[in-house]
């Protein structure tokens, strides 16, 4: 399969926009944790993905001497999301934003500024402050936050145009902890673009979210440490175009008593007076 | 002098960024540099020079999720 070839993708997709750029399939992937870059090149093209996330470290000369991961993710053809992970604070986020935008070309910026590193729970605070910062300074802010409302009605308020609830937290695969948060946050805020980004690992969790309305899915680790992560890839592409297709569709409103598929007129065997 | 890179402190000789990152191993890197938690654009190197104990951030791309 061509990485990024359009024939090659697997179900059909329509197109939809991230801060007025096209982008077709409604699953984000990161490009970590993968056991090859062999390996994270399948799965990105076998999950018909349009954008991938990045980071920023310290290396050495050493480390860089082979060509770096850059190159590979060059080669793929999809659009560049540079993290912030591991900022603390405001001020650092905004410093990595500023290196990411110079080294990748790009004003996209995932916004992680982390207040707990037991779960890597974001820090509304200092969230808040940097999503400020960015945008006065030209930034395409994808802030990534908790599930709280008013957290994301202020990032709103801001100027995000792209809003990334956690379904739980980074690399727990639990999928979706608290749908009643995402559920109110998709009723409150329905034009804003929302991206449930970490803590789904199975293709049901990710076509959930669809179903739900959420625009797309980001995650990283239920592809990259699967056993096998094209297969699971693809098995993400599939269900997120399935739940945006139910979505889009309109599911039936839930009963609590049964109500029979075939039609009852004309049941065999049925008297109206037993004789 | 000594500056420090990466949270390892080193010895330059060189002062201007771009000689110092050379002299570091990185030159024609692809790499962004922070002096002092401060970003130092690329169109800033020529002009900007290091000085004994600044802390130096070379970075590059990683993976990430």
């Amino acid at each position: 399969m061509r990485v990024n070839d359009p024939q090659a993708r697997p179900v059909a997709k329509e197109e939809w926009q991230l801060y007025g750029e096209p982008v077709r399939s409604r699953l984000l992937l990161g490009t970590a944790r993968y056991p090859s870059l062999a390996v994270m090149a399948e799965a990105v093209a076998a999950s018909g993905t349009d954008v991938l996330t990045v980071g920023l470290r310290r290396q050495s000369p050493e480390q860089l001497g082979g060509g770096s991961i850059w190159d590979h993710i060059a080669q793929l053809g999809c659009r560049i999301l540079p993290n912030t992970a591991g900022c603390h604070t405001a001020r650092e986020a905004v410093t990595l934003a500023r290196m990411s935008r110079e080294i990748f070309d790009t004003d996209w910026i995932k916004l992680e500024v982390t207040g707990d590193d037991y779960n890597l729970q974001p820090d509304p605070y200092e969230l808040l402050e940097a999503t400020r910062d960015l945008i006065k300074a030209g930034f395409r802010v994808f802030a990534y936050t908790t599930d709280d409302l008013v957290v994301c009605s202020r990032l709103r308020d801001l100027g995000c145009e792209v809003i990334m609830p956690w379904g739980a937290p980074i690399g727990t695969g639990k999928g979706i902890t608290d749908p009643y948060a995402l559920e109110t946050l998709r009723a409150r805020l329905p034009d804003v673009t929302l991206v449930v980004d970490a803590g789904l690992g199975l293709p049901s969790h990710a076509a959930r979210v669809l179903e739900m309305g959420f625009d797309a899915v980001l995650l990283n680790t239920a592809v990259a440490r699967a056993d096998d992560p094209a297969r699971m890839a693809a098995a993400f592409g599939k269900a997120v175009a399935a739940g945006r297709l139910a979505f889009e569709a309109g599911a039936i409103a839930e009963s609590e008593t049964a109500h029979p598929s075939t039609p009852v007129v004309g049941t065999p065997f049925w008297q109206s007076e037993k004789g | 002098m000594d500056v420090i890179c990466n949270g390892d402190r080193v010895s330059v000789d060189a002062e201007r960024l771009p000689e110092v990152l050379d002299s570091l191993g990185f030159a024609d890197r692809r790499v962004v540099v922070a002096v002092n938690e401060t970003f130092v654009a690329k169109e800033e190197w020529p002009s900007y020079r290091v000085r004994a104990g600044d802390r130096l951030d070379v970075l590059s791309a990683i993976e990430g999720g």
